[in-house]
């Protein structure tokens, strides 16, 4: 915490294709901001950032993911009502997930459900032989 | 590249690296780190008398990128959000092929022409559980480590690529089936 300064602000880093636009890795901007305006915010600065690399990126809030999208509702799980705060660390992410042939996909396990337990097949086939 | 507002980031200081996480009851070892990957540290890492099988894959740079000359490759990641995501990917791996150790490893900065920018190294009871986990987990940190390559080229261009643009194969994901 930082009492020597009067201004709020977070921190705001920039990675792939936004560090390129932006020609920044890192910047602080003032806070509080809410989650729904940073968009356009970053927009006001950056003209053309949206439409070019905004909005295939995805958003981080101090380390975890965050849906900035305004139709968000906090009801719902979503963050629409989110908040930036004062010395708060935002990410902009770039797209990095991209289709993934399905034979080879691991399931995380915070998002396993039991739908398929047929992935295990292959496993269990070759244990019957080894 | 600069930062004239701010000093470097953290997460952009390789003075701040190596970074590990480490899950001693799951035999998970994560490193993000800017020096040469030493793949005889990951294998160690896993090794246990119980393992039949012990794979390692490296995953290195080359010169080309369709046909085009690179001239250097180099790495960034956003720590917080990559280790746990190497994480998930780890522990998904360990329960679905009963894998006794996984240790994921990458390298992060400029990364010549040639040497290993991640290495993967499993240990499994037998050996079709350790092939089929190594490339499951290859393919998972491509498709989803917060992790950007950027390549420049000898003619002087530069461009950022996401991992996971292309698939095992080399060819293009998410557009079209045949290009050339």
């Amino acid at each position: 915490m930082t009492a020597s300064t009067s201004k709020s602000l977070f921190t705001i880093h920039y990675f792939a294709a936004a560090s390129t636009f932006t020609s920044k890795n890192t910047e602080l901007l003032p806070a509080p901001l809410r989650l729904t305006d940073l968009f356009p915010e970053l927009e006001r600065r950056y003209p053309g950032i949206r439409e070019k690399v905004l909005t295939s990126c995805a958003v981080s809030l101090n380390g975890g993911y965050v849906d900035q999208n305004e139709g968000g509702d906090s009801a719902l799980g979503g963050d629409g009502g989110v908040v930036i705060e004062d010395g708060d660390e935002i990410a902009i992410i770039p797209p990095i997930d991209y289709p993934l042939k399905s034979s080879a996909k691991l399931e995380c396990t915070n998002s396993r459900s039991s739908e398929e337990d047929t992935q295990s097949h292959g496993l269990l086939g070759f244990d019957a032989i080894s | 590249m600069t930062a004239q507002e701010t000093p470097l980031p953290a997460h952009l200081d390789p003075n701040t690296y190596p970074r590990y996480s480490h899950d001693a009851t799951k035999n998970i070892h994560l490193t993000l780190t800017y020096t040469p990957l030493d793949a005889n540290t990951y294998l160690s890492q896993t090794s246990s008398p119980a393992a039949g099988a012990n794979v390692l894959f490296l995953g290195t740079t080359r010169d080309t990128f369709e046909g085009r000359p690179v001239s250097q490759l180099s790495y960034t990641t956003y720590p917080p959000l990559a280790l746990k995501t190497l994480t998930e990917i780890a522990e998904a791996a360990v329960e679905k092929y009963r894998l006794l150790g996984v240790s994921i490893a990458h390298r992060m900065g400029v990364v010549p022409i040639g040497e290993a920018s991640i290495a993967i190294a499993i240990s499994s009871g037998h050996r079709g559980a350790g092939w089929r986990a190594g490339e499951e987990v290859l393919e998972a940190c491509k498709e989803r480590a917060e992790i950007w390559k950027r390549e420049e080229f000898l003619d002087g261009g530069m461009e950022w690529r996401a991992n996971a643009d292309r698939d095992a194969e080399g060819k293009l994901k998410g557009g079209e089936a045949n290009v050339t």
